[in-house]
C-alpha cells in the first residue's frame, strides 16, 4: 500500500496503560486507512480506547509498536518540535469538551492555531471570518466564550479546528455534551465544512445516525477496529 | 508577537476583563518591595553621600604624612602649588594636648594648622560657631564644642594645656608651668570624629608646644573638583622623597566607609526579602493557574504548541509582572523621596516629635542620594526572582502529558 500521499495511515498499532498496577491492553493492533477528504466514524463501549487512538493519531501519545503516517510522515519518527508544527497544521482536533481559552474572544480563539504555527496576517484575519460566518458566529467575533452556548462553544472549536486548512480532523464525541437539536446543527456543519475544505474526518460518535453519514463506519472493539456493515 | 508572548499577556488583560485580580495583586507586592528598597537604599545613600562629603570637608582629599616629622615641608607644598589637579594645600601638626579648665580635665586631639593656607583646604571659618579664625592667634585656641562644653569653656575662657613634652621635663625635676591660652572660637563641623574632642590651634604653636623645630606631620591637600583623588595619590607617591606617603580620604577611612557599605548592603539583603515574598506569591498563583488551566494547556500543546513555548508563556508572565512591579515601584518611590522632607515632617507634626527629629538626628532635611548603580541593582534583582518565581510552574506545565491534560476533569 502507498504511504504518501493526501491520507492517513494507522498500521498494527498497540497501546496498553498500566493501571492501578495492572496493565491493560487497550488497543491491540489496530488499522485504518482514511483517504484524502473521506470521513470515518468510530463507535465502542466506553474505555474500548477512542479517545486513546486519536491521541496517538495526533502524536499526543505515543503508540506503544505500529505506525502512523500522515500525508506520508511517519508521526513517531518526528522531532518533538517538528511533531507540534504537523499537528499544528496537518490535524484539528475537536473535542467533547470544547476547550476554548477563557481569556481569548471568539475571534482570537479562531486564530490561535495560526499564532501557534507562526502565520498571522491578513489572509489569516480573513479565514477565520469566513469560517465564523460559515458556523453561524460572523457576529459574535468579539464575545468571550463564556458567553456563549454550549453550541456555539462547539461551533467555534470546530471552526478553530479548521483554521490552518487541516489535512486531518479528528473529532472526539463532538457533540456528546449537546443536545439532539443542536448536535444535529453542529454535524451538518463538520461534515459541510469539512467537504468544502476537503479535509479527511475521524469522528468518535455514540450516536448511529451521526455514525451513518460517514463514508465507513467502524467499531472499536476488543482493542481491534471492525467495519460495521451497513 | 510569538503566540505565547501573545497568550501571556492575554491571561493578564483577558479581553472580556480589564485586567486580572491577581495579576494586579503580584504587581502590587513587587512594587511595594521596590518602592521600599529604592527609598531605604537612596537614603541610605544620602546618609553615606553626606558622611562621604564631611568627611572631605574636614580633611581634604589627600594627606601627605611620613609617620615622623617633615622637615622638608616646604619643597612639598612648592611640589604640589604647581600641580594643576590641587586646589589648595596646608601644612599641620597634629597631637594629644592634655587641657584644663576649672579643674576640669580633657584629654583632646589637638591640630596645628596654618592660618594663611588653612581655607584653602578645610573651611574652618565656616564651622565655627563663635569666634573668629581672624582672632586664632600664638596664644589662643579654637575648640569644638564638645570640648568646650566638658570642660565648661566658652568663647573667651582661659585653658591650660600640659604637652606630652612637658612630662619629660618633669622627670628631670624641672617645675611645671602650663601654657596658658585663651579659647577664640568654638566650632562645629557636623562630622562626629572631628567634633568630639578636638581644638585647633596655629601650626606655630603646636610646633612649640612639641617641640618641632619648624617641622610639620603632614600636608593636607584639596583637590579641584572632578580629579580622582586614587590617581593624583598613586601620582605623588611615585614623585615623593623619603618616607613620605600619600593617603586619600579613602584610604585613611577605609574602615568606616566599609562598615557604612556593608550597612547599606545589609538593608538591602533584608529588604528583598519582600521582593522574594512577592515572588512567591506569584510562584503561588501561577501554580494555581497551571492546575485550573491544565486543559487549556493540554489543548494548547494539541493544537501545535511545544513544552518549551509553555514555559516561556509562563515565565513571561513573571517577567512582566515583575517589570510593571518595578517600573511602579521606582516610579512612587521617586515620588515619595521627592516629597520626603514633607512626609517626615508632617509625620512629626502628627506625633508631636517634630522638636525631637531636629534636636537628636541633627537633620532637619533627610538626604537621598541617586546612584544608578542601586536602581540597576535592585531592579535586576526583581526581575530575576519574579522570572524565577514563574519557572516552577511553568516546569509544571511543560511536564503534563497533553493526553493526560486533556483528560483531566
Ligand atoms: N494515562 C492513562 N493511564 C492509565 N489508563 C489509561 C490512561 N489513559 C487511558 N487509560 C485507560 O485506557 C482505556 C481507554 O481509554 P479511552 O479514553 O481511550 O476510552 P474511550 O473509548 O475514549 O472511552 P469513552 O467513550 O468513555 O470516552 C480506559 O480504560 C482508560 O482507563
Ligand atoms: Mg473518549
Amino acid at each position: 500500500m502507498n504511504d504518501f500521499g493526501k491520507e492517513l495511515q494507522v498500521r498494527q498499532v498497540t497501546k496498553s496503560f498500566v493501571s492501578g498496577g495492572q496493565p491493560i491492553e487497550v488497543l491491540k493492533g489496530v488499522d485504518l486507512t482514511v483517504e484524502s477528504g473521506a470521513s470515518v466514524s468510530i463507535r465502542g463501549e466506553s474505555g474500548s480506547g477512542k479517545t486513546t487512538l486519536l491521541n496517538i493519531i495526533a502524536g499526543l501519545e505515543t503508540a506503544d509498536s505500529g505506525t502512523v503516517s500522515l500525508n506520508g510522515l511517519r508521526i513517531e519518527s518526528l522531532s518533538e518540535s517538528k511533531l507540534a508544527l504537523v499537528r499544528g497544521k496537518e490535524v484539528g482536533m475537536v473535542f467533547q469538551a470544547y476547550h476554548l481559552i477563557p481569556e481569548l474572544d471568539v475571534a482570537e480563539n479562531v486564530l490561535l492555531p495560526a499564532r501557534i504555527v507562526g502565520l498571522m496576517g491578513r489572509p489569516q484575519r480573513d479565514r477565520a471570518l469566513e469560517l465564523l460566518k460559515k458556523v453561524g458566529l460572523g457576529d459574535r467575533l468579539h464575545s468571550s466564550p463564556s458567553q456563549l452556548s454550549g453550541g456555539e462553544k462547539q461551533r467555534v472549536a470546530l471552526a478553530r479546528a479548521l483554521m490552518n486548512r487541516p489535512a486531518l480532523i479528528l473529532a472526539d464525541e463532538p457533540t456528546g455534551n449537546l443536545d439532539e437539536k443542536t448536535a444535529k446543527g453542529v454535524i451538518g456543519l463538520i461534515f459541510d465544512i469539512c467537504r468544502d475544505e476537503n479535509s479527511s474526518l475521524v469522528m468518535v460518535t455514540h450516536n448511529p445516525n451521526f455514525a451513518a453519514k460517514t463514508d465507513r463506519q467502524l467499531l472499536l472493539h476488543n482493542g481491534l477496529l471492525t467495519n460495521i456493515v451497513k | 508577537m510569538p503566540w505565547y508572548l501573545y497568550l501571556a499577556l492575554k491571561q493578564l488583560f483577558p479581553s472580556d476583563r480589564r485586567i486580572s485580580f491577581f495579576f494586579l495583586i503580584s504587581v502590587c507586592g513587587v512594587m511595594l518591595g521596590v518602592m521600599i528598597l529604592v527609598i531605604v537604599q537612596s537614603v541610605m545613600g544620602g546618609f553615606g553621600q553626606t558622611y562621604r562629603d564631611k568627611i572631605v570637608l574636614t580633611n581634604g582629599h589627600i594627606r601627605i604624612e611620613s609617620g615622623e616629622a617633615i622637615y622638608d615641608y616646604q619643597t612639598v607644598l612648592d611640589m604640589v602649588d604647581g600641580m594643576a589637579e590641587v586646589q589648595g594645600a596646608s601644612p599641620y601638626a597634629h597631637g594629644v594636648v592634655m587641657l584644663q579648665h576649672d579643674n576640669r580635665p580633657a584629654f583632646p586631639a589637638i591640630r596645628g594648622i596654618d592660618v594663611e593656607r588653612e581655607p584653602s583646604v578645610v573651611p574652618m571659618q565656616d564651622f565655627l560657631q563663635l569666634g573668629s579664625l581672624d582672632d586664632l592667634d600664638d596664644d589662643s585656641v579654637l575648640l569644638s564644642r564638645a570640648l568646650a562644653a566638658s570642660i565648661g569653656a566658652t568663647l573667651g575662657s582661659t585653658v591650660e594645656v600640659y604637652t606630652p613634652l612637658m612630662l619629660d621635663r618633669l622627670k628631670d625635676d624641672e617645675v611645671l608651668l602650663p601654657r596658658e591660652l585663651l579659647v577664640a572660637g568654638i566650632y562645629e563641623t557636623g562630622w562626629n570624629d572631628f567634633d568630639s574632642n578636638t581644638m585647633v590651634s596655629t601650626l606655630r604653636l603646636m610646633q612649640e608646644l612639641y617641640n618641632l623645630e619648624g617641622a610639620v606631620h603632614g600636608v593636607a591637600l584639596r583637590l579641584r573638583p572632578g580629579i580622582d583623588e586614587a590617581v593624583v595619590a598613586r601620582h605623588l607617591n611615585e614623585i615623593l622623597t623619603g618616607r613620605k606617603r600619600a593617603m586619600t580620604w579613602l584610604d585613611m577611612y577605609e574602615d568606616w566607609l566599609w562598615i557604612l557599605q556593608l550597612e547599606k548592603n545589609m538593608m538591602f539583603f533584608l529588604l528583598i526579602f519582600i521582593v522574594l515574598v512577592a515572588a512567591f506569591v506569584i510562584a503561588i498563583a501561577q501554580l494555581l493557574t497551571v492546575v485550573r488551566k491544565t486543559k487549556e494547556i493540554g489543548l494548547l500543546v494539541a493544537i501545535g504548541g511545544q513544552p518549551r513555548q509553555l514555559v516561556a508563556c509562563f515565565c513571561f508572565q513573571g517577567f512582566f509582572i515583575g517589570f510593571l512591579g518595578t517600573l511602579l515601584g521606582i516610579a512612587v518611590a521617586m515620588v515619595a523621596l521627592y516629597f520626603r522632607n514633607d512626609i517626615i515632617h508632617g509625620f512629626a507634626r502628627l506625633t508631636g516629635s517634630q522638636e525631637v527629629l531636629v534636636k537628636f538626628y541633627q537633620f532637619a532635611q533627610l538626604p537621598a542620594h541617586y546612584a544608578l548603580g542601586d536602581f540597576i541593582v535592585i531592579s535586576l534583582s526583581a526581575l530575576v526572582l519574579t522570572t524565577l518565581a514563574s519557572l516552577v510552574p511553568a516546569f509544571r506545565a511543560a511536564r503534563m502529558k497533553p493526553a493526560e491534560a486533556l483528560r483531566s476533569e
